[in-house]
Parts: structure tokens; sequence; C-alpha cells
């Protein structure tokens, strides 16, 4: 329907309480040049891409096994054969960083993943619905959040032991309330609209209302949390490898390859150094990314 | 505001209670057993194994141990560990000092580094000292603070020899893990002040004071910052979860002994009262400190409490 | 080119390993440079000597320069009363000091009266009797008697008890009092090695009345009989021991008659080998333990300290072989497996030269160790591949090979940070046609996965002083809870189960030796086990520091008589 589209497309808009709707019309010259100016954009999606390509594609830039070890070749620093240096066992650090990567990603997007579906169902039935749902779903939030991120997964994998499973499993359930309040905060904003008012007075049934004209609002604060929560995962799963608590070896990864490093400091610099820049530059990637995405979506969102 | 500061408090205590009893039950998922735990430990036969589980309860239902478990907390009693059979208590009082000094000086370190950064950042917003600031704060938010407490060991310990590798008790051994934790941190903190500051200086309130011709010092300290003090404090409420979290991996780093690496331990020794106790105690400590912040709130803001 | 330099983390394999094995010491472990005489096996033990054979080395002095001892070790005890503490290495050692045994022994396996000044046993060594020392106080000022060692032996019979008792615990039948200074201690099966076993820090007399009333708390304020009482524990710092001014039964091991010289003893811990070392070499602590490889050969040029390295007698480092589950339940694959694996390519590249290649389930050093188990096996892919192909495993698409449909996969049991081996043995074997793969547990995990029976290659090594302490390595009725022989299935298993009955019940000297080598030549013939190498470890010490006595596994010093000239 005319008045329903129009509405819808309006509705297409981040907004924010207290401010009108701004329609913007989208022209093709018009989004490129934004992107073009948001320069955190760029260059993260930049970085992000090649990290990427290398973890992806790790042959393009590596004929070597991130497992086979040659005994006689350990411990040597970067050089023209091992562009990294070897590990303690001998095997190509620069394999074992990008195959590793693999892993390290993994331990980035599926806890996300389940953080971000779940929180988006809590924070929907939360915002919408209200009363004494809402109320609920706060209170155990509330508790949900007091334990830090990193206790709580150690408390899961305590339960459940140590793993690449379990360890997506403890960050995801870890990261379910910080989704929910942004959610159900998104929610409430837009709740209020009158052309939410209007889809009830019509007759839309509840679900249509959530999928049709409320979820679109949030997807854009969901974007941009996921963008960055990506980054925080990866951290928090680098770090419970890095205890041990993660995949074990001999899988790569970048936290169990740096603790390696701890454990050859004064041999072996470089066993240290490389997987700690491949974490730090792919979070970096990751945040440019989700703080660019915010500035070019919505300059105004306090995220 | 008596009324207002006792609604608060009355509140924290359901928080605790919720904590408790997720902590409970999410120890408590293990498909193994306490007991059958120990056997690398202690030589029982079968039957002495079913009598500890019966001794230690482990037999009842959930719901009846963790009423137990509630009652021995209310004495103070967090049970014993599994392996040597400490008091979980004990264990936790003599390890969380050095946690808390790694924690307070790592946000020592971020407050006095951080905060000024990101207030100067946000006056000369859209200068060179601005992007230089927001890039580098961006860079440190991206750094594992566990690696850079590496690459800190690496050059202040192993090639320059200044600084120990690691040792418990003295200041000295503080400098590293300190600053690993509270550079990271003192990033976020750059973030936040600078976009707190930047919304503040843009307020009416001190375009106002401004066009009424009052000197840019005076604005900054008198409204300014006052204002964003608030927010602020907040903030710094809020991070010392993380900063908590922070510390485990950052002792297990350098080796210090603390909480973090009594949790990590357990955790590897599936010593089920331990970890529940560490992280009971972890949280109830987040809970009262941001319950401190918004106390603090109240007294510095007294508008807060009409709302 | 490399640096060669040995592994921080071997250390906690060391002490992991010592950890997870009890340690209970019996007879026979020949010290690197002698072979001990075996302890008199006739009938009525030889008498126990009431002087020490005069030496060359120097009496004890009347006073020392120092009067504090600062030990490093490299893990703080969960507990260190002898009866409720786990038993682990750092345990074991400062309960050394605290408590005292029936019996010593030092590095020359030479036996000395303790708490018991002497002792007969039956001819079929499951009845013994001790005569105990009189005069002899705990630390709270109660007596020692007779029936004390009583409670002991019943408390430890009755109640779960860590590894040091432990290994007793199973074969304690009873103790009574005879007389005020006669016990009588019956067993449910022969032990000619008893006196060795109770040797063993470990195996400390504690004060059982003292557990019984206070129950694990004893753990953390210990009542002994030893040279050192406690004074404090502050967690995360220190323990520390002060002398025990009405200490004088000592054992004439000491060759004392009064109180200790040392006024305290000082142990601290810490699992960073660099913070030791640093200490070691600032001058702040005079005795370090567990001295990672890479340092021993700098700290051994450095004229302050003295550097001492043990090799720890008992079953060698290696891995099991499950003959119950396939592939290795055939004969060619484990032979294969042997021949694959680079021994000196791990000496080399994860323990960095500081260890001995081992060839067998006994240490070189027992004198049932049978030397032709060094000419089975060499490092030979070449005929591993070809033992594999005789066998039927064809290689298959993928470099893994095949038989009937079925891929050579394998499972390692890794038990983390003790058996860093594997990750080089998971690489030999799949140079020549395994898929294999480490299974990383640690701790409980570790005992859980090994025995569910569901992995083929668990690695595994143990310390212990006398050869018949291997059945708990072997047998199929296990160890406590551990499941060690049930790798072992069907007619191999029962044979080598009542193999190692017959042998550790054998009472002449020379029948035992034969027996225990018959053993070991089976267990290598039938591939039972891929031996790696020979535990060693390396302590280093002030050179001031003089008199204190080592006992008979190398690893556990005594300070009693310890001073700083």
């Amino acid at each position: 329907m005319q008045a329903t589209d129009a509405m819808s497309q309006t509705a297409q808009q981040p907004l924010r309480a207290g401010n009108t709707p701004i329609a913007l019309r989208p022209g093709a010259k018009r989004w490129h040049n934004a992107f073009w100016r948001h320069r955190s954009l760029l260059v993260g999606s930049i970085m992000l891409s090649i990290i990427l390509v290398g973890v992806a594609f790790p042959s393009l830039f590596t004929d070597r096994s991130p497992v086979v070890m040659n005994i006689r070749d350990r411990l040597q620093p970067p050089n023209l054969v091992y562009p990294f240096g070897t590990d303690q066992y001998g095997r190509d650090l620069l394999a074992r960083v990008l195959y590793g990567g693999r892993t390290s990603l993994l331990m980035g997007g599926v806890p996300i993943l389940i953080a971000a579906s779940t929180g988006c169902v809590l924070g929907l039935l939360s915002g919408y619905y209200g009363r004494w749902l809402d109320a609920l779903i706060m209170r155990v939030m509330d508790v949900w959040i007091a334990l830090p991120i990193i206790l709580l997964a150690l408390t899961i994998v305590t339960a459940l032991g140590p793993g690449l499973v379990n360890i997506m499993i403890a960050i995801g359930i870890a990261w379910i309330p910080y989704y929910t309040r942004m959610v159900r905060g998104a929610v409430l904003s837009v709740r209020e609209y009158s052309f939410v008012e209007a889809a009830r007075v019509l007759g839309l049934s509840d679900g249509r209302i959530l999928l049709r004209h409320i979820l679109p609002n949030i997807i854009v604060p969901l974007i941009v949390m996921s963008s960055m929560g990506i980054a925080g995962a990866i951290l928090t799963g680098a770090s419970l490898s890095f205890i041990g608590m993660g995949p074990q070896a001999p899988t790569p990864e970048w936290g169990l390859i740096l603790a390696d490093g701890r454990q050859f400091i004064r041999l072996a610099w470089w066993i240290g150094l490389f997987p700690g820049a491949a974490i730090a530059l792919t979070v970096l990637g990751a945040n440019l990314l989700g703080d660019g995405l915010r500035d070019w979506l919505d300059p105004r969102m306090k995220l | 505001m008596s009324a207002y500061l006792l609604q608060r408090l009355l509140l924290t205590i359901p928080i605790l209670l919720g904590i408790v009893i997720l902590t409970f039950f999410m120890v408590h998922l293990t498909p193994g057993d306490a007991v059958s735990a120990m056997q690398g430990q202690m030589k029982m036969s079968a039957q002495q194994m079913e009598q500890l589980r019966q001794a230690l309860g482990l037999n009842d239902p959930l719901h009846v141990q963790l009423g137990r478990y509630l009652m021995k907390l209310i004495q103070g009693d967090l049970g014993r560990s599994l392996f040597g059979g400490q008091p979980v208590a004990l264990l936790i009082a003599s390890n969380i000092g050095a946690t808390i000094q790694l924690t307070v000086a790592a946000m020592v370190v971020a407050i006095v580094i951080g905060m000024p950064l990101g207030v100067l950042a946000a006056i000369k917003r859209g200068t060179l000292c601005d992007a230089v600031s927001v890039i580098v704060a961006m860079i440190g938010v991206s750094i594992p603070s566990f690696w850079l407490g590496l690459m800190m060991i690496q050059l202040f310990a192993v090639t320059l020899g200044w600084l120990p590798i690691t040792e418990n008790r003295s200041a000295r051994g503080l400098i590293m893990p300190a600053a690993a934790l509270g550079l990271a941190e003192a990033a976020i903190i750059v973030r936040l002040t600078r976009a707190t500051m930047v919304e503040i200086l843009n307020a009416d309130y001190v375009r106002t004071a401004r066009a009424k011709g009052l000197l840019d010092h005076i604005v900054l300290w008198r409204h300014a910052l006052r204002n964003g003090l608030l927010p602020l404090i907040t903030m710094i409420g809020m991070q010392f979860g993380t900063l908590l979290g922070g510390a485990v991996v950052i002792e297990n780093v350098f080796a210090r002994q603390g909480l973090g690496t009594l949790v990590t331990q357990a955790v590897i020794n599936r010593d089920f009262p331990v970890v529940q106790g560490c992280v009971l105690v972890a949280a109830t400590m987040y809970v009262l400190v941001n319950l401190l912040v918004d106390i603090l709130y109240v007294v510095i803001d007294p508008r807060i409490r009409y709302s | 080119m490399t640096p060669h330099a040995p592994s921080a983390r071997f250390w906690s394999i060391l002490t992991a390993l010592i950890v997870t094995c009890s340690l209970a010491l019996s007879a026979c472990g020949a010290s690197p440079q002698q072979i001990a005489p075996a302890p008199t096996q006739s009938g009525n033990i030889a008498p126990p000597p009431t002087s020490v054979p005069a030496t060359a080395a120097d009496a004890a002095p009347a006073a020392t320069k120092r009067a504090r001892l600062i030990f490093f070790g490299n893990l703080e005890p969960a507990s260190i009363d002898v009866i409720t503490m786990s038993g682990n290495v750092n345990e074991r050692q400062v309960a050394a000091q605290i408590f005292e045994t029936l019996v010593y022994m030092d590095q020359s396996q030479q036996i000395y009266p303790g708490l018991a000044r002497a002792w007969q046993r039956s001819e079929d060594a499951t009845v013994w009797t001790f005569t105990i020392a009189s005069g002899v106080m705990w630390h709270d000022g109660t007596p020692f008697t007779a029936q004390s060692v009583v409670d002991y032996f019943e408390y430890v019979r009755d109640n779960p008890v860590g590894s040091g008792p432990g290994a007793l615990k199973a074969v304690i039948k009873g103790a009574r009092v005879i007389d005020e200074t006669t016990v009588e201690l019956t067993l449910t099966a022969p032990r000619p090695d008893l006196l060795i076993e109770l040797a063993d820090p470990g195996m400390g007399i504690g004060y059982a009345n003292y557990v019984k009333r206070v129950g694990a708390d004893a753990g953390f304020n210990p009542i002994g009989t030893g040279p050192f009482k406690f004074k404090e524990w502050v967690r995360g710092s220190q323990i520390v021991l002060v002398r025990n001014p009405d200490w004088t039964w000592g054992s004439p091991m000491f060759r004392m008659t009064g109180p200790p010289l040392l006024e305290e003893i000082v142990f601290r811990f810490s699992s960073e080998a660099q913070t030791r070392l640093a200490a070691l070499e600032a001058g702040e602590v005079d005795f370090v333990d567990l001295l990672p490889f890479q340092d021993v050969v700098r700290v051994r040029t450095d004229p302050r300290f003295t550097v001492t390295g043990v090799l720890l007698p008992g079953m060698p480092q290696m891995n099991y072989m499950h003959t119950g589950l396939p592939p290795t339940n055939e004969l060619n694959v484990r032979k294969a497996i042997i021949y694959a694996t680079d021994k000196a390519g791990i000496i080399e590249s994860v323990y960095f030269n500081m260890v001995e290649p081992a060839y067998g389930p006994l240490s070189r050093v027992f004198p049932e160790y049978e030397p032709a188990l060094e000419e089975m096996y060499e490092y030979n892919p070449e005929k591993a591949m070809q033992l594999l192909e005789e066998a039927g495993w064809q290689p298959g698409p993928d470099g893994v090979r095949v038989k009937d449909g079925r891929r050579l996969e394998v499972v390692i049991v890794e038990n983390k940070g003790w058996n860093d081996w594997v990750y080089v043995l998971q690489a030999n074997l799949q140079a020549v046609g395994f898929d294999a793969k480490v299974l990383t547990t640690q701790g409980p995990s570790n005992t859980e996965a090994i025995a569910s029976g569901k992995y083929h290659v668990p690695a595994m090594g143990d310390v212990f002083a006398s050869a018949s302490q291997m059945t708990r390595d072997w047998h199929s009725e296990g160890y406590g809870t551990f499941p060690s022989g049930h790798f072992l299935k069907g007619e191999e298993g029962d044979r080598l189960d009542a193999m190692l009955k017959d042998a550790e019940s054998e009472i002449d000297p020379e029948q035992r030796k034969q027996k225990y080598r018959d053993i070991q030549r089976f267990i290598m013939e039938n591939a039972l086990m891929v031996p790696i190498f020979e535990l060693y470890f390396y302590v280093a010490h002030a050179n001031d520091l003089k008199g204190f006595i080592v006992d008979g596994t190398g690893f556990y010093k005594y300070f009693a008589s310890a001073y700083f000239e």
C-alpha cells in the first residue's frame, strides 16, 4: 500500500527520540562520496579485506604447512626462508599465523552471531512488550552484565572443559546482555512513533510490526555494534586461548601461539611478535570499520 | 537523598543474589563430577568416593545444594577447595590484595594518561593534535593487553634488563603489569572522555558562557569539566569489570600471584568451589564499585536525586 | 645457528609428572656413579647400623655463619601435612623437614634408622616389627609413642589420603602396639622393599589424632616430630619453618645429637623459572629447584653456585600403546611406531640434549635394568614403513595408510605441560603414514582420558626407587584409581600381570633381577610401549651451603644437618 510503503521508507532511516526522521534521497553519487569521505571506513575495510584474504587463502602467501615440524630449523629468527621465523618445533610461523587466523576469526564471528541473534530476540521482546516481561529480562541482564566477560567465560569453561566450541559458546553467552540492552533501547526509541501506532491501528500483527517496521531501525546499530563486538570477541578469544582455555595444540590460533611466545621470550621474540600484531591489526580493522559504519550511517548514534 | 540511596542499596541485593544463583548453575553445568575430578589427587576406593559424595551433598537435588550454599554464604563460608581443602574464603583473601593492587594501579595509569589526553583532544577538535590522539587511542584499544605485556617484558626485562621479568611483592614488579593493563585501558578512556567532552563543549550552556565573555579556561574548568565528571565517573565504574577481566590475563602473563592465577589454576583443576568463589567475589566487587559510583554521582550532582 | 637451550616448560613437565605419580620409594635405585648394594632380602634383615660408617666427610660443625636458608621451589603446595596433602614434590619437600619417617635412605641407598631404631620382618615380608625411638615428642609437646605409629597406619588404611601414604594404603592390613616402643605392622601382601617405601618423605609419620580433630586444616598448620617446626604460611609469599629446639632423637644419618644449626627455613615458590634463577643469581635465595636447561650451563660456570644434575629413577618418559584398540592392536603397527620415533630429535629439540634416551620400562639406574633392550630398536622410518606395508597398510590417496577401507589413525594423549615431546612424535608418525592426532588434557581430565581406554597412545612416566613399583604402571588393576594396565588386553595382559605379581614377591635378589629382566624384554618384544627419554633434573645452590643430605631418589633434600660455612 502506498501509505505503508512511504512509512516504511521513512522507517528505513535510523531514528532518535526527539529528532524528526530525516528523509535522505539515496543517490548513487552521494553514496559514493560519502564512502570515500569516511576514511576510517575505508581503511578499516581495506585492512580487514587483506587479512581475510590472507586467512582464507594462505596458499597465496606460503606453501608450507602450519603443523609440519622441521626440527633442525627450530627457533630461527625471521629470514628469507622463513619470513616470520620458526617456533620451537621448527614450524613455519608465517603459515601458523595465516592458518591460525581462521580459528581466531571464527572465535570472533560465531560468538557475536550467537549473542546478536539471542540478544535481538530478547531485546525485541523486552522493548516491544514491556511491563513485567521487560522488567524481568532487564533484571536478568543486570545480573548477567555484572559478571566480567572473561570470568563468565572461565566459569563456563570450568563446567564444559576447554576447547574451541566451548569457548565460542562461552563468549557468545557473555555478550548477550549487551546486545539485549542495545536492541531494547533502539526498540524503545522507535516504538512510540506514529507509524508504529498506525500499524497497530491498522490491525497488523505484532510479528509483522516487529519485522517490517521495528527491525529495520535496529539493523544499523546492530551492525555497528557487531563490528565492534567482533573485535572484542577476537580479543577475548585470544586472551582465553592464551591462558589455555581455548582450542588445544597443535591447532594454530593466535592466542595460543602467543602463549608459546611467552614460553620462549628469552630465546625467540618473533614467536610473540607476529601473532600479536595479527590480532592487533584485525581488531583495529574491525574497530575502524565499526567506527566508519557508524559515522557513515548515523553520525549521531551514541555507540 | 537517602531514600534514593536506600533504594539503590536495596536493589543491589537481588543482583548479588542473582549472581550467586547464576554462577552456581553455570558451574554445575558440568558433565563430570567434583569427586571424580579429585581422582588424580587422592587415592580412594569406589566406596570412599561414594561416601565423599554423600558427605559433600553432591547426591542431593540441585536446588537443595543451592540452598545449602546460600546458607553457608551468609555465614561467610565459601566452601573448601577440592585440591588441598583450604577454605576458599582464605584463598581468596590472600590473593585478592595483589589483584586489587594491580587493578587500582592500572586504573590510575589509565586515568592519569587517558583523561588529560581526551580533554585535550576535545578542546583541539579538528586539529592535528586531535587526529593524532584519536589514531593512537584507536590503536591502543585494538592492542591485546597481554601482547603489550609480553612486548614490554621482551623490551624492558630481556633486552634492556631494567625491570625483572616478574616479581610478586615489590613496587618494581608492579610497574609492567600495571602499565600493560593501564595503557590499554587508557585508550578506552581517551575515546570516552573525548566523546563526552565534545558533547559538553557544544552544549548550550557552554556556548552561553562563552558568549557571555567568560575566559576559556574558566569555562572549561568550572562548567565543562564539572559536568563532564559525572559521565566519566560512571564510565570508570563500568570499566572496572573489564579491568578485572584483564587483570586475570595479565597476572598470567607476568606470573603474578593473585586472584587471576588462582582462578585460572582452579579452572584447570576443575576446582568448582574456588572458581565459584572467585567469580562471586569479582562480581560483587564490580557491583559495589558501581554502587559507589552511583552514590558519588548523587553527591556531586544534587539534581539527580529528584529524578 | 640455533640456540640450544632447554625449555623452561620442561620443569613443569617434571614436576607435574612427579605430581601425578606417587613417589613410593622402594629399594634399589643406583646412583649414577655407583651400583648400590641391594637391600638384604634374606629372612632376617641385617641389624641397622648403630653408628654411621666413618667417612671422609666432615662432622657437622658447631656453628653456622648464617641462620636462615631460603629455598625457591616451583609450585606453592596446597597443603603440607603428610596425611592430608596430595603429595606433590613441593609438598613432600616441605614435609620432609617437619615430619620424620620410620627409616631414612640417603643418596648412596644406605638405609638408616629414623623414628624406628630397629626392625625385623617375617620370612614372607608381610609382618614387620619396628622398635620406636624413645623420648620423641610431637611439636605440640605430646609424647610420640608406638601408639602414634599405629594410629597413623590405621588412619591411612581407613581414610582417603594423598599419594604419599596412598601407595601403602591398599596393603595395610593392620597395626598393633606390642609394647610402649614396639609396633607390629601386618600387610596383606609381601613387600620386601617396604623399608625403601617408608623412607620417602611422603611417608613421614603424621599426627593422626590431630588430623582427626582438625581435618583438612592440619595441612595449613602441621604438627610433626621433625627437626623444624611450622611457624607461618603467608599464601602466595612464603612458608616459614623454625628450628625445633627439643629435637634430640634425630636419625643417625644426620650425625647430630641436638637441634639443627639453621634457625629458620623459608620456602618460596614461583612457577616462573626465570624468577627463580634471577633470585639465585642476585643472591636472594640459597637453593633453587628445577633449573631450566637453558641456564644450567651458565649457572654451572658461576663460581658462587653448585649445580647438581640427577637422573630420576623410575619409568622413563614414554607412551603406552593400547593393545585392545585397532590399529595398535597389531604388533607390526606398534613396532612401526617405535621405529618411527626420532628419540634423538626429541631430545635435541624439546629437551636441548639435557636428558638421555630411554629404551624400556625401567630406568637404566636400576640393577634390574636389561641392557639388551638398547639393541632392540632404533630410529628407522624406512623399517617402520616396511613393517606397515607387510601388515597390509598401503599408502592412501592423502598420504595416510589404509587397509580394508580403514585409515591408520591413532590418538596421542598429552598431559599438558608434561609431555611436550608428543608433537614431535606426532610429526614422526605422520611422516610414515599415520594420521596421528594429539588430545591435550590436563590434570583430572588427563586421568579421565586415559582411564576411558579410548585412546591409542597415551603419554606417561613415573618416578620410583624400586623396580617392584613398576607394577603400578603395568598391572591391569592399576594403581589406586589410575588404571594403568588396562591397555594390555587378552593373553599379553594376563601374562604380564602374572609376571609382575611373581616378581614383586620374589625374595631372592638374583631371581628377582632375572624376573624383572624378563618382564622388560616381554614388554619391549611385544612392543607395548614407546620409550622416549630418561628424566633428569637440575638444582643449584649457593656454595657456602653445606651438610644437607639428599634422599634416595636424589630429589628431596633434608636440611636438619645443613649449615653455612
